[in-house]
Parts: C-alpha cells; sequence; structure tokens
C-alpha cells in the first residue's frame, strides 16, 4: 500500500478520477489480486480534489450585476468617475449656497419681507421610522398598531379604520403610514384597491378626493391589487423608478437605502414602469421583473413567487438549511436565535407559514423536520433531534 | 475540468445569449481557480465581475478574442497579482484536496487516519510551491490544460509553463516520499 501512496502519480491518477488511458489502469486490469493496491485505491476514495463553488442566488446576483452595470464602467473606473462627479458637485452646491444666502439676504434688506415657513411634508425617505406601526397626518403621528399586522381601511367618506377601531384623523388629507421592522399592513383604498406593505416600508398617500386621489409614494416594498379604472391611472411612486397601472395586481420595491435592491415584478395585467433618471418607460408582461440598479435596468421573466412569498405571510424554501429557515424567522420576528451544528446538514423544500406567534410556526416546522427547539430566556435555541 | 466554448457554438446566438453562454459555462471554474490561488472569496467575486464586464464593454466582437477560455483566465489572473501588489499579506490558499474520514467499518478507521494525514500534507506542500508554481499544477491537474494555454494564461513561454509544472511536480513528490517513510513507522 505504502509504495503507491508514496508514488505522486498513482496519487494524482487517483485524483484525477483514474483515466483509463494512465498506465495505473492497464495495471489494475492486469493485477486484480494486488491487495495492496486495492488498499491503496480505497485509502485514495476518501481524498478529493477541493472545488470551492458559488452559491446558486450569488452566481444570479454576480450575473444581473455585471448585466445591470455594463456601459457604466469597472468598479475601479466607475469609483474614479464618482470621485471627479463628487467634487465637482460640492463646488457648484457651495457656490449655489453662497449665492443664495446674498440673494436672499439683498431681497430682505431692500424689501423687508419675512419668509414664511416652508410647510410642505418632509420627503419620505427622511421621514424617521418609529418602533410601532404609525400613521402620520397633519404633522401628527399617531401609534396605531401593535399586532404584526396592521389593517388599516379608508371609506369613501373620508373615515380611516385601523384593526376594526375609526381612527381621528382623515383620509381626505393625504396621510403617511410607516411599518417598521417585523410589522407588515394592509392597506384598502376608497376605490377598493389593496396595498400589502412589507416591513421597513412608507407610504404616502395622496388624499382620497381630487385629481390625486390615485397615486401613492413609497419607499420599501409593497404589493399592490388595484381597481380596475382605464380613466384614472394608478401612479406607484417609487424613489427613482414609478408604476403606472389601469388595474392589475404587482409588486414593487424601491427603498431609499442604497442596499436594497429596486424591481417591479407583474403578477398580472400590464404595467408600465417609468424611469425618470434615465428617462425611460418600460411596459412589462405578467411574470416579467423589471431590476433597476446605478441607472440601468434589466427585464426578465421570473418565479414570481419568491418575490411575494412575504405577503402572503410565508417564506419559500427551496432545499435550504434549517440554519437559513430560522435566520429568515429571526428576522421576521425580530428575535434572537442559535442553532446546533448539526442543524445546518438538515435541508427541507416548500411554502412555512408564519403564524403571528412563533410558537405556532415553531410546531410546524418540528412537525415536519427533525428538530426541536427550546427558550433559552428570549433566544431561541434549535438543535436536531 | 474547464470546458471550452468555441466561437462557432456562439454564432447566430445575441450578444446576451452568448454572455450568458459564456458566464454559466466558466464562472464555476473561475471562482474555483480564484479562491485557490488564495484571494479571497469576495475579492474573487469582484474580480470575475470586473473580468466580464470588461469582455462586455471593451469586446462587443467576441471573434476579437482568440481563445476565450485563456482570455478570462489570464484577466482574472492578472486581478490577483495585481492585487497581491498592493496588499500583499492576503494570501490565504484554500485546501487542495479535501478528505472524508467517516469509518463505514471498523478496520477502516487507519485508512482514514492515513487518508487525513495524506490530505494535510498535500495541501501544506501546494501552499508552499511559487505562486506560478502553484497556477501552473492547478491548471494542469484539475483544469487538465495543455501547456500552450498555461503559458498564455500565465503570461510566459511554453517552456516556462512546462518548468513550472515540473518544479511543482517535483515538490509534491519529494513530500510523498516522506510520506512514504512516515506511513512505514
Amino acid at each position: 500500500m505504502i509504495k503507491y501512496l508514496a508514488n505522486i502519480d498513482f496519487v494524482l491518477w487517483s485524483l484525477r478520477g483514474r483515466p483509463s488511458s494512465s498506465k495505473w489502469s492497464k495495471y489494475a486490469d492486469k493485477h486484480p489480486e494486488d491487495e495492496q493496491f486495492i488498499r491503496a485505491l480505497s485509502v485514495m476514495s476518501r481524498l478529493s480534489f477541493n472545488k470551492p463553488e458559488m452559491k446558486e442566488d450569488e452566481k444570479r446576483g454576480l450575473y444581473n450585476s455585471i448585466i445591470a452595470q455594463n456601459g457604466i464602467g469597472s468598479k475601479t473606473t466607475r469609483k474614479r468617475v464618482i470621485s471627479i462627479v463628487s467634487r465637482v458637485a460640492a463646488v457648484v452646491v457651495c457656490a449655489l449656497f453662497v449665492g443664495s444666502a446674498v440673494w436672499f439676504g439683498l431681497r430682505s434688506y431692500d424689501h423687508n419681507k419675512t419668509e414664511v415657513a416652508d410647510v410642505r411634508p418632509l420627503p419620505l425617505s427622511s421621514v424617521e421610522m418609529p418602533e410601532q406601526v404609525t400613521i402620520i397626518s397633519d404633522n401628527t403621528a399617531i401609534a396605531i398598531s401593535t399586532t404584526l399586522m396592521a389593517r388599516v381601511e379608508c371609506s369613501s367618506t373620508g373615515e380611516i379604520v385601523v384593526n376594526g377601531e375609526q381612527m381621528a384623523v382623515n383620509s381626505s388629507e393625504s396621510f403617511d403610514l410607516l411599518v417598521p421592522k417585523t410589522f407588515r399592513a394592509t392597506v384598502t383604498l376608497a376605490d377598493n384597491t389593496k396595498i400589502w406593505l412589507n416591513e421597513n416600508t412608507k407610504i404616502r398617500i395622496s388624499s382620497q378626493s381630487g385629481t390625486s386621489a390615485r397615486s401613492v409614494e413609497i419607499d420599501g416594498e409593497g404589493f399592490f391589487k388595484v381597481t380596475h379604472n382605464p380613466d384614472d391611472p394608478f401612479v406607484v411612486s417609487g424613489q427613482e423608478i414609478a408604476a403606472v397601472v389601469k388595474g392589475t395586481t404587482f409588486d414593487i420595491c424601491s427603498s431609499s437605502n442604497p442596499n436594497l435592491r429596486q424591481y417591479v415584478v407583474l403578477i398580472d395585467g400590464c404595467v408600465d414602469v417609468d424611469m425618470p433618471t434615465i428617462g425611460e418607460r418600460v411596459t412589462l408582461a405578467p411574470k416579467q421583473v423589471l431590476n433597476y440598479n446605478n441607472n440601468s435596468y434589466m427585464t426578465t421573466t421570473a418565479d414570481v413567487s419568491s418575490y411575494i412569498g412575504w405577503r402572503e405571510e410565508s417564506i419559500v424554501i427551496n432545499n435550504n438549511s434549517i440554519v437559513e429557515v430560522i435566520a429568515s424567522l429571526s428576522d421576521y420576528y425580530g428575535i434572537e436565535a442559535s442553532c446546533a451544528n448539526r442543524v445546518s446538514k438538515i435541508c427541507c423544500s416548500g411554502r412555512l407559514v408564519l403564524f403571528d406567534d412563533i410558537n405556532k410556526t415553531l410546531e410546524v416546522l418540528t412537525s415536519i423536520t427533525p428538530i426541536r427547539y427550546e427558550w433559552r430566556g428570549k433566544t431561541l435555541y434549535v438543535e436536531s433531534n | 475540468m474547464a470546458k471550452k466554448i468555441l466561437h462557432s457554438q456562439l454564432e447566430g446566438k445575441s450578444a446576451n445569449e452568448s454572455f450568458g453562454l459564456l458566464y454559466n459555462t466558466y464562472i464555476d471554474d473561475l471562482y474555483a481557480f480564484g479562491v485557490s490561488m488564495g484571494a479571497n472569496h469576495t475579492f474573487v467575486k469582484d474580480a470575475i465581475h470586473d473580468v466580464f464586464l470588461a469582455m462586455l464593454t471593451k469586446k462587443r466582437d467576441l471573434s476579437q478574442i482568440r481563445d476565450i477560455e485563456s482570455y478570462l483566465f489570464r484577466s482574472l489572473n492578472n486581478r490577483i497579482i495585481d492585487s497581491w501588489r498592493t496588499q500583499p499579506n492576503e494570501v490565504n490558499v484554500e485546501a487542495l484536496v479535501t478528505v472524508s474520514v467517516e469509518p463505514t467499518q471498523a478496520e477502516h478507521i487507519d485508512e482514514a487516519y492515513i487518508a487525513t494525514q495524506m490530505a494535510s500534507h498535500l495541501n501544506q506542500v501546494m501552499q508552499k510551491l511559487t505562486y506560478n508554481q502553484r497556477s501552473a499544477v492547478y491548471l494542469r491537474i484539475m483544469c487538465d490544460m495543455k501547456y500552450s494555454k498555461i503559458a498564455a494564461i500565465l503570461n510566459c513561454t511554453e517552456h516556462a509553463a512546462r518548468k513550472f509544472v515540473s518544479k511543482g511536480l517535483a515538490n509534491l513528490r519529494k513530500y510523498q516520499s516522506e510520506l512514504g517513510k512516515w506511513i512505514k513507522n
């Protein structure tokens, strides 16, 4: 055995999958009785070449990133361009600031005018995210829900009802609805359009009467089921993309957070996506996804269920390990969790319904996989049976 | 083993389809090569991103590239070498060989132990090779490439590529005979 294992040519032949053209293959055929050779092969069968691999979603993400950035330049070139542009922008901003200060100074000196405070609301991206689901109307913030799901209904008479309780705000004025981490919300508008809002999402709903009745602004992710009205398009404005629809079902993710992707997913009907920054408009067909990134976009046909799983209060598990599933639950319920090492080898597939009570969800998970869980203080601990 | 894409396979395909085919064919081999040469995972992903992006933007006509596989490996190799000029300490060579040690029968415990020691020593010797020897041995053994292709990737003559491989294998051979003595004891 040793004379074979000490021979690098034998070792490499064995590691390369024992190609039949080698002298070692011929030797094996001629000497099937050589026990030392067979034992050496047995040792070598435990060894294999290591081939580090990227995960499928990493590969897909890298591909999308390359396609999206085609034409913008490599990362190093881009950094250089950004550096030059930001320097020029800084000079322009300084010049504008000094210029406007001088202009307003002269005006107030000459005409003795007082400036009226700007009463326009803050941009949605600047509104601070509270700890509970909150409505802001007329500069008044009202925390409306401590449960994981808030249901907001706007009636045609201007009343707003949250989880069955009437609120002291009126939908004849525009209002902001803020949904922090771990919470979800649904909104039913006066025209019966229904909106599902994911966590970390802010939405500004315009007055439910008048010409802008069918327009909202969103910073985060929302799923829209828009009531059909061919004469009055419904406009959803994101941070850099906007969707114009007449009656359809789609999902939009457009956040001011640069770490989040911006995309529109069409379930059925038809949606026009406006990208004002690059002056383009694209019409999507059902099951198409438009990804927007760094002033460029790409449309693909995709499995929409992976995009809208969050809305159905469930997560889609596709041969993921239990560790990944527990990490998703940890994010969703906002809890700390840890898993024993052996759990990482257990994988499962399917759709896991997310109940309001995490224990109910975990009971379902433990009934279909060989794991058990316990609470150690506020930390969830998961191990295999 | 690296696969070869010929220009004839790209004929009649749109730019996006050609790119998708090239990406899917080479992404795994490029990533494995980069990581096995000691670059960290994030850097390899960024470098592959830039390699493909450069191919898309600068070489719109793929017929300009004589050998696509060599072009991709060589671009990645150049980026790895460039990165070490600026950050020479970030070298962490990935194990060349992995071992399965779970004994299937009682008498196989010795075999599992020997296999573990062999893997450990092989990986140590691979780490001791120079960069050119390691990459040449890797491309020759893992990717089954011809010397002319290895020479194109490492930017050297074919003679030099043969020398890198033979010196690398000589080092492995030397170690292997030492391991033989150790097993006897």
